[in-house]
C-alpha cells in the first residue's frame, strides 16, 4: 500500500493558561486528544465539528505551525514531529494552507501580483512568471487582476487567489480552514467546483476543515467529526451519512436548518453549551450533553473502534 | 388581513464619497401579524438596510429616504424624530448578527435590561430589575438571579443572543427584527435560538422579520420569505412554495446553488458574472446580464411584480414554471 501523504498517531496539543495567582497549578487547555488520522495521496479529508472543537488546531499541527505536545505527525513518511527551524523551512514548500478570511490573508497594500511574485523568491522558484500565468487561467481569472489590490476584488476573486497562491508551490499537501464560510452561496459554489476541478488536475491532497456538514458531505471522501478535541466518528463519507451512529453527529447533522419539510421533525436540540477544554469531562467528552447518557459514559473515555467497513466511532452505546 | 408592516416602494440612496449609492431602489415588502418573515439574500443586496429603514437607523445627513414604510397604518417615514424614538423598542425592536459588540461590556446583563426597560416604561429600579429577571428566565438562562449579576463575557455566544432577544422582548413589541441572529452561532445553538424566536412569536403573537442568508434557516421557520437582489425583492412567497419552486431565475440558481442535493463530487449550479455596482439607479431587470433566460425586453425596462397565483409574487418578465427542467 502507498504510503500516506500525511498520518498521525495520537497526536495531542496541550495550550499552557496563564494562571490567575503565582502558587496556582498551571492549567492546560486540551486543544487536541489522541488523534489518529491519515491521509492517502489524492484523498480530500474532511474535519467537522463546532467552534473549539480543535479541528484548526489540528490542522496546524499538521503543517506544524504549532509543537506537538505528544504523538507524532509523518508526512511522506518522514516523522516531523519534532522538527523546528531552519529543518521546516523546506516541508514550508510542500505543505500550504488556505484560511477562512482571504481579505486578511493578503496584505492590503500589496498588489496581488507582487504577492503571487514572493512566494516564489522566497522559495527560489525560477519561471514564476509563466506559473502564475497558467494558474490564474486555471482559477477563471484574467491577468489584469495582478495589478489590483486585495481591496478591489471580491472576497470570490480574492479566495480564488488565495487558492492560486497556495498551488503556485505545487504543494504536496494542502490545509484548507473553512475557505468557503465567509463567502455567499453562490459564491461558495464556485469555489466549490474550483476546488474539485483543481482536484482532478493536481491530483490534490487536501484537509478540509468545516463547520457545515452539507459542504464536507458534497466534497470529501472521508470525514471526521470531532467534539472537545477528540475524533467521535470516522468514516468514509457516503458510510458515515447513511449510517451515522455517534449521538454527537446525529444532533449536529439533525441540527443543520434542512431545506426539506420532512427532516424537520427529526431535529435533536440539544441543552447547553460545549463544556471547557480545561476541565475536561472524565468520561465520555459529549457525556454532559448526550441524549442518551447513561451512567457508563462518565466513567470512562470510550475508545475509537472500528464497527465494520472502516467505520470508526467512540461511543460505549454503539 | 390587515398588515402589521408594509413597505412600499422604499428607496435609499447613501451619499459616498464617489457618488450615490443606490442601495435600495424600490422594496415592496409586507409582514402579516405574528408571521415569521424571511428576507434572505446574498451579501450586499439591501437586507440589512431595509431592516435599518424600518427603525429608521440611518444617518439622516447622508441618506435619502422615498417611499413608504406602514406600521399598524402609520407612516413611519413621516414621523419626527420623538416619535419615532417613542416606537423604537416598545413597538419595534431590533436584534443583530453579533451579540457581543450589542451589548455593553461594562455592564451586568440584569442591569442593561433593567436599563432600557425603565428608559421606555419609566419603571422604578426594583420593578426593572424584576422584570429582567423575568425576561431571562423566559429566554431560558436560569438561574435568573444569579446570571443577571453577569457580565456579557462570562456567557456564551448563544447565551449573549439570549440575552438580546430578552431586551428586545422586555416592552412586548409587535415586531421584532432580527438580523441575521444565527450567523454567527454553531448549528446546534442555532437550533436552539431558532425553536426560541419561534416559540416567542407563537407565545406573544409577535410578527417577527428574519433577515439571513441561508435557506434552510428560512425553511425551519419562516412562513413566507422575500428573495433580495441588488436592492430589490425579486421575489416573495409562501416559504414551502417558494422552495419548490422558486419563480424567478435568480432565486431558483441560488438555491440550486447549495450543496447537499445532488450527488457528492457533482459540479453544482452557480451563476455567472458579479451583482451589479450600484452607482445608477437601474432601469432594466438587475439580473438581465446574469439570467440565461434574459432577452432585450429584460435590458430596458424593469419587469413588474407579477402574480404566480396564491399570492406568490416574481419580478420577471418570463417567470419560470414551477417544475420547470433547470
Amino acid at each position: 500500500m502507498n504510503t500516506p501523504v500525511i498520518q498521525t498517531e495520537k497526536l495531542v496539543k496541550e495550550f499552557p493558561i496563564a494562571s490567575k495567582a503565582l502558587r496556582e497549578k498551571k492549567k492546560l487547555l486540551h486543544a487536541v486528544n489522541d488523534v489518529s488520522i491519515s491521509v492517502p495521496k489524492g484523498g480530500i479529508f474532511g474535519v467537522v465539528g463546532e467552534s473549539g472543537c480543535g479541528k484548526s488546531t489540528l490542522g496546524r499541527c499538521l503543517l506544524r505551525l504549532e509543537t506537538i505536545t505528544g504523538g507524532s505527525v509523518r508526512f511522506q513518511g518522514r516523522d516531523i514531529t519534532a522538527l523546528s527551524g531552519k529543518n521546516l523551512l523546506p516541508l514550508r514548500r510542500k505543505m500550504q494552507m488556505i484560511f477562512q478570511n482571504p481579505y486578511s490573508s493578503f496584505n492590503p497594500k500589496q498588489k496581488i501580483g507582487s504577492a503571487l511574485a514572493e512566494v516564489c523568491k522566497v522559495h527560489k522558484i525560477p519561471q514564476a512568471q509563466e506559473n502564475i500565468s497558467q494558474l490564474l487561467s486555471d482559477i477563471n481569472l484574467t491577468e489584469d487582476v495582478l495589478h489590483r489590490a486585495p481591496g478591489e476584488l471580491s472576497g470570490g476573486q480574492l479566495q480564488r487567489l488565495a487558492i492560486a497562491r497556495a498551488l503556485l508551490l505545487a504543494p504536496d499537501f494542502i490545509v484548507a480552514d473553512e475557505p468557503v464560510s465567509a463567502l455567499d452561496v453562490s459564491v461558495q459554489a464556485q469555489i466549490l467546483n474550483l476546488l474539485l476541478d483543481l482536484r482532478e488536475k493536481f491530483s490534490l491532497t487536501m484537509l478540509f476543515i468545516s463547520h457545515e456538514m452539507t459542504v464536507v458531505r458534497h466534497l470529501c471522501d472521508t470525514v471526521a467529526v470531532m467534539y472537545l478535541g477528540t475524533v467521535v466518528e470516522q468514516a468514509e463519507t457516503d458510510e458515515l451519512f447513511r449510517n451515522l451512529l455517534h449521538p454527537y453527529t446525529q444532533t449536529l447533522l439533525s441540527a443543520v436548518p434542512s431545506m426539506d419539510p420532512e427532516r424537520k421533525k427529526q431535529r435533536i436540540i440539544l441543552k447547553g453549551d460545549p463544556p471547557s477544554a480545561i476541565d475536561m469531562p472524565a468520561g465520555c467528552p459529549f457525556s454532559g450533553r448526550c441524549p442518551r447518557y447513561q451512567p457508563l459514559c462518565s466513567g470512562s473515555r470510550p475508545p475509537l473502534r472500528d464497527v465494520g467497513n472502516g467505520h470508526l466511532v467512540a461511543c460505549h452505546l454503539v | 388581513m390587515d398588515n402589521l408592516l408594509e413597505i412600499s416602494n422604499l428607496t435609499v440612496e447613501l451619499m459616498s464619497t464617489q457618488g450615490i449609492v443606490y442601495a435600495l431602489s424600490g422594496v415592496d415588502l409586507s409582514v402579516r401579524p405574528g408571521e415569521i418573515h424571511g428576507i434572505v439574500g446574498e451579501s450586499g443586496c439591501g437586507k440589512s438596510m431595509t431592516a435599518k429603514s424600518v427603525m429608521r437607523l440611518h444617518n439622516p445627513r447622508r441618506t435619502r429616504m422615498g417611499g413608504s414604510i406602514r406600521f399598524e397604518g402609520q407612516e413611519l417615514l413621516s414621523l419626527s424624530d420623538r416619535a419615532m424614538e417613542k416606537l423604537r423598542g416598545t413597538e419595534i425592536s431590533m436584534i443583530f448578527q453579533d451579540p457581543m459588540t450589542s451589548l455593553n461590556p461594562l455592564m451586568t446583563i440584569g442591569a442593561q435590561i433593567a436599563d432600557m426597560y425603565r428608559c421606555h416604561t419609566g419603571a422604578g429600579k426594583g420593578e426593572a430589575m424584576d422584570k429582567a429577571k423575568e425576561m431571562l428566565t423566559k429566554v431560558g438562562i436560569e438561574p435568573a438571579a444569579r446570571r443577571c449579576r453577569q457580565y456579557p463575557f462570562e456567557l456564551s455566544g448563544g447565551m449573549q443572543q439570549r440575552v438580546m432577544i430578552a431586551m428586545a422582548i422586555a416592552c412586548t413589541p409587535k415586531l421584532l427584527i432580527a438580523d441575521e441572529p444565527t450567523t454567527a452561532l454553531d448549528v446546534t445553538i442555532q437550533a436552539q435560538i431558532l425553536e426560541l424566536l419561534q416559540k416567542l412569536s407563537d407565545d406573544m403573537g409577535m410578527s417577527i422579520l428574519l433577515i439571513t442568508h441561508n435557506f434552510g434557516v428560512v425553511a425551519e421557520t419562516c412562513r413566507r420569505v422575500s428573495v433580495m437582489y441588488a436592492g430589490k425583492v425579486v421575489e416573495t412567497g409562501e416559504t414551502s412554495a417558494l422552495l419548490r419552486g422558486a419563480r424567478h431565475p435568480y432565486s431558483r440558481s441560488l438555491i440550486n446553488s447549495i450543496p447537499g442535493g445532488g450527488e457528492r463530487g457533482t459540479r453544482l449550479e452557480t451563476i455567472p458574472g458579479f451583482p451589479p455596482a450600484m452607482f445608477r439607479p437601474p432601469e432594466a431587470c438587475l439580473f438581465a446580464p446574469r439570467c440565461p433566460y434574459a432577452d432585450d425586453r429584460c435590458r430596458a425596462a424593469y419587469p413588474p411584480s407579477a402574480d404566480c397565483g396564491n399570492g406568490h409574487l416574481a419580478a420577471c418578465f418570463y417567470p419560470l414554471r414551477e417544475e420547470a427542467a433547470v
